[in-house]
């Protein structure tokens, strides 16, 4: 079973998504915002992380720029989860966090599943 | 015997009178007109002469007829040679009268051209001084004109400056250079009027200024309260001894001359130039020139102030609007987040328990939130436009490709409305170069509107296009309710709908046009209106056609 780390601040977005991955047959693990994905990810290694941008604290942004600076945890494929939407943002997403994707909020189900499904399969 | 003493006599009267006349014949230019008149008497005088003693010679000979005949026709020729000569005496003496007469007239008519050309060289004398003067007033009159022309230069020079620092360190170096005095000072009066807030000097030397430094600026009283009260310019050539002049601070240079003016606009105070030390003295043109030169100063003053006031103010009003538009979009962000958490509650519990009468629910809970989710999606497009943040990704698009695209949606709302929505394209339309995501919304949002605004029976929206030199137009008519032409233009302002009662009766943000209008806009397009009221309206945007397009032809 496919383990994806969900950081998001939102109690309820993190209900909802996870229902909707878990009902796929993925494992869901969650953090509340980046220092504490941070922190898990020295003991955990998830197959996916599903990030969002606007957090208290680090943003998902400089959190996604971290991971993939760092050696260990490069090769872990993070998809920004934001209601960030413009073209800059999508931009920074890629090129500035090198993120791997991008899931605009809202979304529907069937849209984040196949975005989930190009890096891992449940 | 008689006749011959007679005879000798007159020969030798004729002799000498001929003798006599000889060397007036000479002497006078005037006698050479009648020299041949005078030549005759002459001649006549001879003849007669040469007759008597021919009638002498005749009468020693005998026969004394023919000598009495000589004889009298000798006396007659010599009577008629001596009156001759005594008619021409006579004219000759008229005519020596008449020659000194003209002498005495010349004489004196040469006197009078000598006094005239006396007259003339003492008038001529005074002409050049009269010149002179002129010449001198003349080069006052430019001297004059310089400064006006320099003082017009200066004036124009302070009125197009608007900072207020700026235009302040001016002043004085401008008004010392104007007069020629050897200092000049600016002193800019506090809101209190009790002090100078600032006092701005020129013409110091090193010295002179390092006296001055660190000196507080003078109290308004003395020699300023006067010149302030005053109103007009204040001109003393001797202030020694006038204790007035001591409230100029004790650090400043030494004076003799002084000429104050005041700095005023619609007769508030604002400043006071002083100028001092001046070789010579001040003159009343200099406190002309000053009057002048301060009233243009104090205008430029008050412009500069309240241009800086203005600026100040805009300021403030860029950074409410960035504000507002950060909030707008902020807000409009954070929207999306309940928006999200409802709408994939709702589709996990639809699909999960789709029983018949629940699932219609949900889906009018989904498609109000779908609609909400547009409301901010335009807010967001609105605010990133106002703010300059929307940038495009132009790529060459077929019309006729992404029109299925672009209508998916505005089908559904036609349909539901049971409105006809057509589609009238040239079969060859050139490739456009357009972002297609901000198209998209473009069409989505005028063909919405086009719905959203005609009634279900018979109403009809017609989107057509055609290609006008470099650019494709979209045409997008319909056969609703119309626009008043008069609000024609206003449709494309951001939050418009004709009145509230629209926005109540028709919904929506009123967004979509500014929407449209701020993405046509960043595509280089023009989009405008024509509307007739109860008969319809048609938007009609132009998009450029795609330089590939451009070299085929």
């Amino acid at each position: 079973m496919k383990t994806i780390l969900l950081v998001d601040d939102e109690k309820h977005i993190r209900a909802v998504t996870r229902k909707a991955l878990e009902r796929e047959g993925y494992r869901v693990i969650e953090s509340v915002d980046g220092e504490e994905a941070l922190l898990k990810l020295d003991t955990l290694r998830p197959d996916l992380i599903l990030l969002d941008v606007m957090m208290p604290g680090e943003d998902g942004w400089e959190v996604c720029r971290a991971l993939k600076n760092n050696r260990d945890q490069q090769d872990i494929p993070v998809v920004m989860f934001t209601v960030r939407t413009s073209r800059d943002s999508y931009e920074k997403s890629l090129e500035y966090a090198k993120a791997d994707a991008q899931i605009n909020k809202p979304f529907k189900i069937a849209d984040l599943l196949r975005v989930v499904s190009r890096f891992i399969k449940p | 015997m008689i006749h011959e003493y007679l005879s000798v006599f007159i020969f030798s009267a004729a002799l000498l009178s001929t003798a006599a006349l000889l060397p007036f014949l000479f002497m006078s230019k005037i006698m050479v007109e009648r020299l041949d008149k005078l030549f005759n008497a002459f001649i006549l005088g001879v003849t007669s002469m040469l007759l008597l003693s021919i009638s002498n010679f005749l009468r020693i000979m005998d026969p004394p007829i023919l000598h009495k005949t000589v004889e009298g026709i000798s006396i007659g020729i010599f009577m008629a040679a001596a009156a001759m000569v005594i008619k021409n005496s006579a004219s000759f003496y008229v005519l020596l009268e008449s020659q000194k007469q003209l002498d005495s007239v010349v004489k004196q008519k040469t006197n009078e051209l000598h006094r005239k050309v006396r007259d003339l060289q003492n008038s001529r004398t005074a002409m050049i001084h009269i010149l002179k003067d002129l010449d001198l007033s003349r080069k006052e009159l430019e001297i004059h004109a310089n400064d006006l022309e320099e003082l017009q230069k200066v004036l124009a020079d302070f009125n197009s400056e608007l900072g207020l620092e700026e235009l302040i360190e001016k002043i004085a170096p401008k008004a010392r250079k104007m007069t020629g005095a050897r200092y000049a000072a600016l002193g800019m009066i506090s809101r209190d009027k009790k002090t100078f807030e600032r006092f701005i000097w020129a013409g110091l030397t090193k010295e002179e200024r390092k006296r001055l430094n660190g000196s507080s600026t003078p109290n308004i009283k003395g020699i300023f309260r006067t010149i302030i009260k005053r109103k007009t310019p204040l001109l003393s050539n001797d202030v020694n001894g006038d204790a007035r002049f001591k409230s100029i601070s004790k650090n400043s240079p030494a004076f003799r001359s002084f000429l104050g003016v005041p700095i005023q606009f619609k007769g508030k105070s604002h400043a006071v130039v002083i100028l001092a030390g001046k070789e010579g003295g001040f003159t009343r043109e200099d406190a002309t020139m000053m009057k002048a030169f301060s009233q243009g100063a104090a205008a430029a003053i008050e412009n500069a102030r309240l241009y800086s006031d203005l600026e100040e103010a805009y300021t403030e009003l860029l950074g409410i609007d960035r504000l507002k538009t950060d909030i707008i979009s902020n807000v409009s962000h954070e929207l999306r987040t309940p928006i999200t958490i409802a709408k994939t509650s709702l589709e996990l519990v639809y699909d999960e328990e789709s029983k018949e009468g629940q699932s219609n629910f949900i889906k009018m809970a989904d498609n109000a939130l779908t609609r909400l989710n547009d409301i901010v999606e335009d807010l967001i497009i609105a605010s990133d436009a106002h703010s300059g943040i929307h940038k495009l990704q132009l790529k060459d698009l077929s019309l006729h490709e992404e029109l299925l695209r672009f209508l998916s949606r505005p089908e559904k709302w036609a349909a539901r409305k049971k409105v006809v929505l057509k589609t009238l394209f040239p079969t060859r339309l050139p490739l456009v170069r357009a972002d297609p995501e901000a198209l998209r919304r473009v069409m989505e949002n005028i063909v919405g509107n086009a719905i959203k605004f005609t009634d279900g029976e018979e109403g009809e929206v017609v989107i057509s296009a055609m290609t006008e030199d470099s650019k494709v137009r979209l045409s997008i008519n319909d056969n609703g309710v119309g626009i008043p032409k008069e609000k024609l233009n206003a449709i494309f302002a951001p939050l418009y709908q004709l009145d509230s009662t629209t926005t109540r009766a028709y919904g929506g943000t009123g967004m979509g046009l500014a929407v449209a209008r701020s993405i046509v806009n960043s595509h280089r397009g023009k989009i405008w209106a024509e509307s007739l009221v109860g008969k319809g309206t048609t938007i009609h945007f132009t998009l450029p056609v795609s330089k590939s397009e451009m070299a085929k032809e």
